[in-house]
């Protein structure tokens, strides 16, 4: 469960031999493109995010991190080779001011999740719990078994996950994740298969929306990624056959490392039959700077765009933010930062300002 | 080495302004959308929580529209009805989305009050929605949470009067409101349409005395376009037994949106109706305010008794001569010797005119008004103005024994 210090190069050697050898692994996108990696080297979902590997852990307690307290050993999650454990608590206070309305503050404690990870075969068979335990009553955000091929180039799983599709960003109110729906407040039940192999991860999943389509229809999701060291591009597809009606997506994304700046960005197209009218097309946008400063100090300047119906003139959405992100030493995470929103004069909360200071614990 | 430097410089400084460029398109001037709503003018209505609260606050973001919609609650125009009422909550399956009726045990107010028991408040990731405009969901779903885009062949039936048909009321209701089961047509609720008359004392609306009161206003509250109501304001309503008529017969009668006449007949369980269109609606309730001032004995005792009689003054006998004949002593006394009684010193006025304070000459000697004599109690201090009030309280009351 704990390295002695003494190892730590030499293992944080190892598994980045590993991960860059296997490319089983996937890492949170900025960070995946500063390093040249896939989102799943950092995380145990397949296209990101969920509980840290092994590598995830060891990386997030030292190049993340300022500066390690306590006594030097590296927490890596596994409690032994069959059981994996973390656990993330994101804890913030938020100041809101929209046009028409008294500013409002809230501190809050938004979301305490635990991840379990039973390695039944090593390598081969696991089965993976995502849950959501704080506040309120328990939410399962993924529950699934997951098989892989000897190689560990091919997988399946079947069970609760979240869509393949697009980059798997943290923050679900951007645009592209809150148009396309998907993103981490969003897991459907499901199979899912993926291909890793050197550059190219290609994740496809065959699911049931939550709450169930009109119909027999079903959801297909397909996202695939071409990883370099300094650059990368992926494309995403989705389809929701409903009787209600159906609904298509397709994006591109990609990502470029400029020096210490790490260039994110995606676009996405968004088709839904709407009973009564024609198609209605919506267009996403993101684009996001990341500056590392300074070790563990990331400046984040991103830009959202949404239009949510092609067919209506002068509504689309815009949203600017700049975000410090600095961990101090290992297990925490600090982020401060100020969102300005400028949409339609229509409705007061597309013209808010949001000032925001997270604490986020992880292990 | 340097050649890459500049290299990574020229990449860095080509995206930060192409960044830039990018980023200089701010948001719509919502041109292509219908103008904003005042503050207040939403009305709780279906269609119009659709519009301006609905799709502003939770498809235009992206989340609940489409296909694979978050929880399946699909919000567009088409599927946002369906898709909320009398639906179970997928979060808390024992709570309907929108219980008719019933918006406390609503999931869907749960989640915009942000008291659910599950999940974040909604909208997601954005400021709530004002309570102001919460209410006015809050204010559909207690109407019943009707889809007022549906056209009805059904006639519109009364759900609620107040007061309550056959109550017995002790003070004069301020109005009187009809609620019905859907929106009426404003035009159609007016001064022929919609009747209150006084009985004229015999509790029968048969004889031809009755009196037909004249409202203040007749209209549709722009909160609650299910209803109607005749105002009270400034309007006197004496003892009596009333009756509220709402027309469903003949040319002009109450009718919906659709244009379906109001079916009203009532047999004392609400709603209203024979199950077919016409009909009048007829409901009755009496008033019988209670004297709410002081009696004459409790005149007599703090005041007669005490300032008038005891001094050797007005202590009769009863005669012309004054002021030992207007005999004050007790209270059948002093109702003889007041109420319609002319006063020697102002034969013009009665010493107490029932119903007239200001023109009984009790009062003008008590508050030092009259154009003869000295202000009573004569070498004594006045009565507080409080006291004198509850003199002319029994006087407006009809100064009654």
């Amino acid at each position: 469960m704990k390295f002695p210090e003494r190892k730590y190069g030499s293992i944080l050697a190892i598994l980045t031999m590993i991960v860059a050898c296997t490319n089983v692994a996937q890492a949170e996108p900025y960070i995946a493109v500063q390093k040249g990696m896939q989102c799943s080297a950092c995380h145990s979902g397949p296209a990101g995010g969920g509980m840290r590997t092994v590598y995830g852990n060891v990386y997030a307690q030292s190049e993340l991190t300022a500066r390690r307290l306590g006594d030097g050993n590296i927490w890596t999650g596994e409690v032994n080779k069959w059981l994996s454990v973390g656990a993330d608590l994101r804890g913030s206070f938020s100041s809101v001011d929209a046009p028409n309305r008294p500013e409002t503050s809230d501190t809050r404690f938004d979301r305490g999740t635990i991840y379990l990870e039973a390695k039944i075969i090593p390598n081969r068979l696991s089965i993976y719990v995502d849950q959501q335990v704080v506040p309120d009553e328990s939410i399962n955000r993924e529950a699934y078994l997951r098989v892989n091929s000897k190689n560990t180039k091919w997988f399946a799983s079947v069970g609760r996950f979240y869509l393949p599709y697009g980059l798997r960003l943290q923050d679900d109110s951007a645009f592209v994740r809150l148009a396309t729906g998907a993103n981490f407040a969003n897991s459907d039940r499901g199979i899912q298969g993926g291909y890793n192999s050197g550059p190219w991860s290609v994740i496809a999943s065959v699911t049931e929306p939550d709450g169930g389509n009109s119909g027999s229809g079903k959801e297909l999701s397909l996202v695939s990624t071409y990883v370099q060291p300094t650059w990368r591009v992926g494309a995403s597809a989705n389809t929701n056959d409903d009787d209600a009606g159906d609904r298509s997506l397709f994006g591109v994304f990609g990502g470029l490392k400029t020096g210490s700046v790490a260039w994110l960005a995606e676009f996405d197209s968004i088709s839904d039959e709407v009973p009564g009218r024609s198609t209605a097309q919506a267009y996403a946008g993101l684009l996001e700077a990341n500056w590392t400063f300074r070790k563990s100090h990331n400046l984040k300047i991103s830009y959202d765009y949404l239009d949510p119906d092609d067919d209506i003139t002068e509504d689309h959405q815009v949203r600017y933010s700049a975000i410090w992100e600095h961990s101090p030493f290992q297990f925490l995470q600090f982020r401060a930062g100020f969102r300005l929103y400028d949409g339609v004069p229509q409705v007061d909360a597309q013209n808010r300002k949001l000032f925001f200071v997270e604490l986020h614990a992880l292990f | 080495m340097n050649e890459m430097r500049q290299r990574k410089t020229a990449w860095l400084m080509g995206f930060s302004l192409a960044f830039l460029g990018v980023a200089a398109c701010d948001g719509g001037d919502g041109s292509g959308l219908p103008p904003r709503l005042p503050p207040g003018a939403i009305g709780p209505n279906f269609s119009e929580i659709q519009a301006n609260l609905i799709v502003p606050n939770c498809t235009t973001t992206g989340c609940h529209f489409g296909a694979g919609a978050p929880q399946g609650l699909r919000l567009d125009d088409a599927n946002s009805y369906g898709s909320l009422v009398g639906v179970s909550s997928l979060e808390v399956s024992s709570l309907l989305r929108v219980a008719p009726g019933d918006p406390d045990n609503s999931y869907l107010i749960q989640k915009l009050e942000g008291s659910a028991s599950v999940g974040a408040q909604m909208p997601l990731n954005a400021p709530p929605m004002a309570q102001s405009d919460i209410d006015v969901i809050r204010q559909w779903v207690s109407d019943g949470a009707i889809d007022d885009r549906v056209q009805s062949s059904n006639p519109v039936r009364v759900t609620s009067l107040s007061p309550i048909p056959d109550s017995a009321l002790v003070a004069a209701p301020p109005n009187i409101v009809a609620m019905f089961d859907r929106e009426i047509t404003p035009s159609s609720v007016n001064s022929m349409t919609f009747l209150l008359e006084a009985s004229g004392g015999d509790a029968t609306f048969v004889d031809g005395n009755e009196t037909l009161i004249t409202a203040a206003n007749i209209s549709l509250p722009a909160m609650a376009p299910a209803s109607a109501t005749f105002d009270l304001s400034g309007v006197t309503l004496a003892d009596d037994t009333y009756r509220v008529r709402l027309l469903g017969s003949g040319a002009t009668n109450i009718m919906d949106l659709d244009a379906n006449a109001l079916d009203g007949e009532f047999s004392g369980t609400f709603p209203s109706g024979d199950g077919s269109a016409g009909g009048d609606f007829e409901a009755s309730f009496t008033l019988s305010v209670p004297v709410s001032g002081a009696t004459l004995d409790d005149i007599q005792a703090s005041v007669f008794s005490v300032s008038c009689a005891s001094s050797g003054c007005h202590s009769g006998p009863s005669g012309n001569n004054l002021p030992a004949g207007m005999d004050l002593t007790n209270a059948d006394a002093s109702f003889a010797n007041l109420v319609g009684v002319s006063s020697q010193q102002q034969a013009a006025l009665l010493r107490v005119a029932a119903g007239d304070p200001d023109n009984s000459y009790l009062i003008q000697k008590l508050e030092g008004t009259a154009a003869t004599g000295l202000r009573m109690p004569l070498g004594a201090a006045a009565l507080d103005q409080a006291v004198i009030e509850d003199i002319r309280q029994w006087i407006t009351d009809g100064a009654n024994r």
